[in-house]
């Protein structure tokens, strides 16, 4: 019976060790590269986003116009 | 002396049965000791490879974008009609349609623009933790404590019982803790307290793949955006994030940097990196290619758990539900917080952002959704 624990404790094990050896193996870059790459992108894309910018009330359909008034 | 001949042959076999087992277990022991040593290697040496790469932290790369102002978010609706706490909501690709799911075992439809209720199903479980729109808008799939998760399609004939048409998808072994549609209506991923993360068939409710590796409940999920390819991130009550493959059912990455339970994962735009949510009370950004954690966004004022995260459409603003009540808004590329947002008179539970960028909906356990922009 103790046999049977040690033997699943052997297959845990080594699902363990296969899955770091393929976490170890992958490739990796620099994080300043890495860094530069997620800066790049928001500052491409931050003139299309409204809740960065913000967009004209009257483009918004959350936020109520401002009205009008004529005399 | 027939009887004494075999019980002595008898005694001599079962002493050397013994032998044997204890002899196998002596072997199992070595190799497990082995194995252990080896897994103790490698994950020394996983974290000297991605030490080695660490040359330099985000808002230093940042340093010269210009900081961001001051903003203006206010709640523009408010969504009444729960009668318990709000776990889950999700917008409909129309930018307009939510569904949220409550405690009290209903699930809503709502057209945010004017707040009116659409449609309202009542599941036959308290605490639905989890909701999710389909892609075409025609269906919402939902679940928790009840351990499925079930699709509605939605009617255009108001008077219509949805409950009638529902479709039993998924089935875990324990609670639903979140769900997703992939990138079309016929395919479901969910999360769950077993500690696994599975991708269904909508149509048949076969089990398509599964994802095994959490040490503990899985709390979250999110998928890649389309263009970046088949994988999703997951993260638990064992504190890790994972990235799967969802073709092989394959763990590809593993993040362990939080100190408590993960709450929330979310995907950067670009697919390149992910943030994370915690009960640590900080939320995290983790780079892909760099395989690292890369920012913390904390302060020591903020000493509650963070329930819910989401990015602004450009990634530079993240937002963070947190169990505190309060909505805290962080610049992502500078670490500092931009803006902290007050309204809700109980913990944040939910928050995603629409998907044109627009506004971003949050749920509390105070029975109210909530739209800013």
């Amino acid at each position: 019976m103790s046999n049977n624990n040690a033997s699943n404790n052997l297959i845990t094990a080594k699902r363990a060790v296969n899955q770091l050896r393929l976490e170890a193996s992958i490739r990796r870059i620099k994080v300043s590269q890495a860094a530069a790459e997620l800066r790049n992108f928001c500052l491409q894309n931050a003139s299309k986003d409204p809740l960065l910018v913000g967009v004209p009330s009257s483009d918004n359909p959350f936020r109520p116009p401002k009205s009008c008034s004529l005399f | 002396w027939i009887n004494t001949t075999f019980m002595a042959f008898c005694h001599i076999y079962s002493l050397v049965m013994a032998f044997r087992a204890c002899l196998e277990e002596v072997q199992l022991n070595e190799t497990l000791t082995h194995l252990k040593t080896e897994s103790e290697t490698l994950k020394s040496k996983l974290e000297d490879e991605r030490a080695k790469l660490h040359d330099v932290e985000l808002h230093q790369v940042a340093e010269k974008v210009e900081g961001l102002g001051q903003f203006v978010m206010k709640t523009r609706r408010t969504l009444k009609g729960h009668g318990n706490k709000v776990l889950c909501m999700d917008w409909c690709k129309d930018k307009r349609r939510i569904v949220s799911s409550s405690q009290d075992g209903k699930v809503i439809v709502w057209d945010a623009f004017t707040t009116n209720k659409e449609h309202a199903v009542t599941m036959p479980c308290t605490w639905v933790m989890a909701c999710a729109y389909a892609p075409s808008g025609c269906a919402v799939a939902c679940g928790g404590l009840d351990n499925k998760c079930s699709v509605y399609p939605l009617s255009l004939d108001k008077n219509e019982n949805l409950a009638a048409k529902k479709k039993s998808v998924a089935m875990h072994t324990n609670y639903l803790s979140a769900c997703s549609f992939t990138n079309s209506d016929m395919q479901i991923l969910t999360s769950s307290g077993d500690g696994t993360c599975a991708l269904w068939d909508v149509e048949s409710g076969q089990l398509l793949q599964s994802f095994h590796g959490h040490a503990a409940d899985v709390l979250c999920l999110d998928l890649a955006p389309s263009e970046t390819g088949n994988t999703f991130v997951s993260g638990g009550c064992d504190k890790k994030a994972n990235v799967w493959d969802m073709r092989s059912g394959q763990c590809i990455q593993s993040f362990e940097t939080h100190e408590s339970d993960i709450n929330s994962v979310r995907y950067y735009p670009s697919g390149d990196a992910f943030a994370s949510g915690s009960d640590d009370a900080t939320c995290r950004l983790y780079d892909l290619r760099a395989d690292r954690e890369v920012a913390i966004y904390s302060k020591e004022s903020i000493i509650f758990g963070v329930s819910s995260v989401d990015f602004s459409l450009s990634g530079r603003l993240l937002f963070g539900g947190y169990n505190d009540y309060t909505i805290n808004v962080w610049d992502v590329l500078k670490g500092t917080r931009v803006s902290i947002l007050f309204g809700h008179e109980n913990r944040v539970s939910t928050l995603r952002v629409s998907p044109d960028g627009t506004a971003f909906c949050t749920g509390s356990w105070d029975h109210t959704l909530r739209i800013w922009a």
